[in-house]
């Protein structure tokens, strides 16, 4: 185990924990909240020509913030809700789905995991 | 005193419950066999159903089109209506085997006979303008009170209006619009 994982064990779960272990598996063995957190915010454009679209497009401006799909109006949790990152393969299917929405492509094992990493923390 | 005021109140609250249930009367619509225990469409009772459709729109009950339409639809979820909602190999066999026995063309409940007759010969995969409620939808309800209402948003957006979609009933009466004064056709 590297060091880093001795760090968010304590408080994200062996769902994030064995997540971040494959993804540090995949090459991605600095996972850093800071740059997770930029991407989280970050505007992309929209591949089918419509406006600009981030993770908060849905999720809403901040990580305890109730959100709503874009689309259907959805309500959807907090992402510090407890439980929120519970499965591991629950959080790589919304990382399939919602990286091809929001970047148009899948985003790659360093994204995630440092996604993964702000997700858990709850913030930086 | 006290007494006296309790016998006010229960016959006002009476009164209400049969305005309410006489509101109520002109339930509904393009629904047959009204009243039957059957009416409306079968309620989801597969939890994976729920959690897979639900999160992301309101967990259409699958008596609201054909088999054949449930097969296009969870043939084709990795471009779903503009996203990507593809699920594993083994929750697809679990949502196809649900979808198939309970479509509108296998269910006894009214609304779904009365669907899977009006789709006859075709292949609809959008449930809120199917040509058998586009009267309702399109024409009887202002674009203002759905899409351009910031508490619904979307005419997907089912249970927002209909308080009683979950339990699979769409009864005008059961109509409650977010902001809007609806006072039906």
């Amino acid at each position: 185990m590297r060091w880093w994982l001795l760090g968010v064990a304590f408080a994200a779960g062996p769902a994030v924990e064995g997540l971040l272990a494959r993804y540090g598996a995949q090459g991605a063995t600095a996972p850093d909240a800071t740059r997770g957190a930029a991407l989280w915010t970050r505007e992309f454009p929209a591949t089918d020509g419509g406006g600009s679209r981030s993770c908060t497009t849905c999720h809403g401006p901040t990580l305890g913030s109730a959100g709503r799909h874009a689309t259907t109006g959805e309500p959807i949790e907090p992402m510090t809700q407890p439980g929120r990152l519970a499965d591991a393969e629950k959080i790589e299917k919304w990382f399939g789905r919602n990286c091809r929405w929001t970047l148009g492509r899948d985003c790659t094992p360093a994204e995630k995991a440092d996604l993964l990493l702000y997700l858990s923390r709850g913030g930086v | 005193m006290k007494t006296h005021w309790f016998l006010v109140g229960a016959a006002g609250f009476a009164t209400l419950l049969a305005v309410g249930a006489e509101a109520r009367g002109d339930d509904d619509d393009h629904e047959e066999g009204r009243g039957s225990a059957l009416s409306g469409v079968a309620p989801v009772t597969d939890a994976t159903w729920s959690a897979e459709c639900g999160s992301c729109h309101f967990a259409y009950q699958p008596g609201l089109l054909p088999g054949r339409s449930w097969e296009k639809l969870l043939g084709s979820l990795s471009t779903h209506f503009g996203e990507d909602a593809a699920v594993s190999d083994a929750t697809l066999t679990g949502l196809r085997a649900y979808a198939a026995a309970n479509a509108a063309d296998q269910s006894p409940y009214a609304l779904s006979v009365s669907l899977a007759r009006a789709s006859a010969g075709t292949t609809p995969d959008r449930i809120s303008t199917l040509p058998a409620l586009r009267r309702e939808h399109l024409e009887e309800v202002p674009a203002s009170f759905v899409t351009g209402n910031p508490e619904v948003r979307s005419w997907a957006n089912c249970a927002a209006c209909h308080t009683s979609a979950a339990r699979g009933s769409f009864r005008e009466g059961e109509i409650r619009i977010p902001g809007r004064v609806w006072t039906g056709d």
